[in-house]
């Protein structure tokens, strides 16, 4: 019951910010298209048919056809599942790990703490991209490998917000109190520290895939992530822009999905924050 | 201040120590064998073991890291498996590239992000706020790539104004440069904003204002000097991630930069270039950081006695 009110407050306040519903309604629009676009597709993503290539818009191909004569919306709602999936699952793996490390170090502190921040820090001594593009090197490009590098990227923002977190949590009288009735440390973390952390966590999560979009996709664009046929909005855009000049659509199609996408992500990010900590709001 | 930058300066030989044996062990956690990896399935055993040695991979794990800082120190970084050069010769020739990129881009986000931060901090609230936050949320969001190619459709294919690829002259920069650093100037805008609206919200603003002190010299000489600490901070991390996200860039104006270098490296599996390549892009990020901290002191002059 105070789940549901709670939700609903939060609700109605994410609801106030109306560019933040307007990203959540985005978003909603591509999980559908990822979810059932497919099975409305009447081409196949992967299907060639060279003496239609390069095919400006028509009645036929609404976004025209690329260099092997591929269906461009098909491979744009195809590509849609793929984008979606790789973020969401390894911002979820990334966030899991990070959120252990974090818990860990703010928790128990001293030398495990030291060891964790130590390992935050090393990973954030590289810049951006180029952590995902050193992963990629050690493992290879592919799906999966694209994935364990955008997990590998999101864990010490985690780490760090959760670590920071816990620390401010772990000194109240509440969870004191838990201590002295004799709560176990997994009780007390489980029970209070995560639930307290959870909406921030949140947050981060959100913000997140859209950072791992446009990691994906850039990685895809070098060459790196996801491989041919596979439809990816980012090796989209790498094939088509040698035809830019003719059929412009070709780029400009995946182009504006990513960007739709992680302004959306950002937009409910910030939403979601207003709503879940008004404190923050205007930060 | 001297005894804070030597302070700074040995508190990052550390940090330069664990990314060059981050740097060193990637080769050694590649699945399989990286030879093989690196020769290709035709690859005799004898070359697979003439290849082996030549890198040094038949030591024992500590030999091979000596060895490998031994050379790192002496500016030797091993020999490029497909172009035969020295990689150190490699990545000077193409640093500079790289790096006139960085720094166009960093001036570009730093000049327009600071306007573009300081009038909606000033018009905090108003159209020109709201308009400033929408596009710089917009420069966020925008992958370079993208922006790459619609800049170059536009001002290249389309009107003539500006070459597409190349490297040729100052004007086959414009479009790399503010490509690169539209993305920072988003970021760069919010950071200044906000640290405005928070030195704006202060006590003493507040009093200079009741004094009747002009409002320009209230935004530039009182708020602009003390909301600088944040901008600094977000103008050194930028300078790192433009170096790294470079190479989006350089792949779509066919700028032949360090970071297509790496790029072509790990596709061609050509791990010495990799390595080196990696190694150099994190030590400028590290000393720029260095640089930034630096910097914090000369900004405000208590940070030095922290």
């Amino acid at each position: 019951m105070g789940g549901s009110l709670l939700n609903s407050q939060v609700f109605k306040r994410f609801k106030k910010r109306k560019s933040s519903l307007i990203g959540g309604i985005i978003i909603l629009i591509f999980v559908l298209t990822a979810l059932i676009g497919p099975r409305l597709c009447k081409y196949d993503p992967n299907a060639i048919d060279l003496p239609n290539k390069y095919q400006n818009p028509s009645l036929e191909h609404w976004l025209g056809t690329d260099n092997l004569g591929r269906d461009t919306l098909t491979r744009l709602v195809y590509g849609a599942r793929v984008s979606l999936m790789m973020s969401v699952v390894s911002v979820c793996i990334g966030s899991f790990i990070g959120v252990i490390l974090g818990v860990v170090a703010g928790y128990y502190g001293g030398w495990i703490d030291a060891v964790i921040s130590r390992f935050v820090d090393l990973i954030l001594a590289f810049p951006g991209l180029l952590l995902a593009i050193a992963v990629v090197a050690v493992l290879g490009p592919g799906i999966p490998n694209t994935m364990a590098a955008i997990a590998f990227y999101s864990i010490p923002y985690v780490a760090r917000l959760v670590r920071g977190l816990v620390i401010s949590l772990k000194n109240t009288e509440f969870i004191q109190a838990s201590k002295v009735i004799g709560s176990s440390d997994l009780r007390i973390i489980v029970f209070h520290i995560i639930p307290n952390t959870m909406g921030q966590i949140i947050i981060n999560v959100t913000l997140s895939l859209g950072t791992a979009i446009l990691t994906a996709s850039s990685l895809s664009f070098l060459g790196l992530g996801v491989q041919p046929p596979n439809p990816e909005w980012g090796a989209m855009l790498s094939q088509a822009r040698e035809v830019i000049r003719n059929t412009p659509i070709a780029a400009l199609a995946p182009g504006i999905a990513i960007t739709l996408v992680v302004l959306s992500f950002s937009l409910v990010g910030d939403g979601l924050r207003d709503a879940l900590d008004p404190k923050l709001k205007n930060s | 201040m001297l005894g804070y930058t030597i302070r700074r300066i040995l508190q990052i030989i550390p940090v330069l120590f664990v990314i060059s044996l981050v740097v060193f062990l990637m080769l050694h956690m590649i699945p399989g064998d990286p030879v093989k990896n690196m020769l290709g399935i035709n690859a005799t055993e004898e070359a697979i073991e003439a290849m082996r040695a030549k890198l040094g991979l038949d030591q024992p794990l500590h030999k091979q890291y000596i060895s490998f800082m031994k050379g790192v120190l002496k500016g030797d970084l091993g020999t490029s498996i497909h172009t035969r050069k020295p990689v150190v010769q490699e990545i000077l020739d193409k640093y500079p590239y790289t790096l006139k990129l960085a720094v166009g881009g960093t001036i570009v986000a730093t000049v327009f992000g600071i306007i573009f931060g300081i009038i909606a901090a000033v018009y905090h609230n108003k159209f020109m706020d709201n308009f400033i936050m929408v596009l710089s949320l917009l420069s966020v969001s925008t992958p370079s790539f993208f922006l790459s190619l619609i800049l170059m459709l536009i001002f290249s294919l389309y009107l003539g104004w500006l070459p597409s690829v190349g490297v040729k002259s100052w004007a086959h920069y414009v479009l790399p440069v503010i490509t690169l650093g539209a993305q920072s100037v988003g970021i760069m805008a919010r950071t200044t904003r906000s640290a405005m609206l928070e030195v704006l919200n202060q006590d003493y603003i507040r009093t200079s204002r009741s004094r009747g002190v002009p409002e320009r010299i209230i935004i530039y000489s009182h708020a602009f000097k003390n909301a600088l600490i944040p901008i600094v901070t977000v103008i050194g991390l930028r300078f790192g991630g433009l170096l790294a996200g470079s190479a989006l860039v350089e792949t779509v104006f066919a700028i032949p930069g360090i970071g297509r270098l790496m790029v072509d490296g790990v596709l061609k599996r050509d791990y010495p270039v990799v390595q080196g390549t990696i190694l150099v892009i994190s030590a400028t990020f590290v000393i720029m950081n260095l640089l930034t901290d630096l910097l914090y002191a000369v900004v405000d002059p208590r940070v030095k006695y922290d």
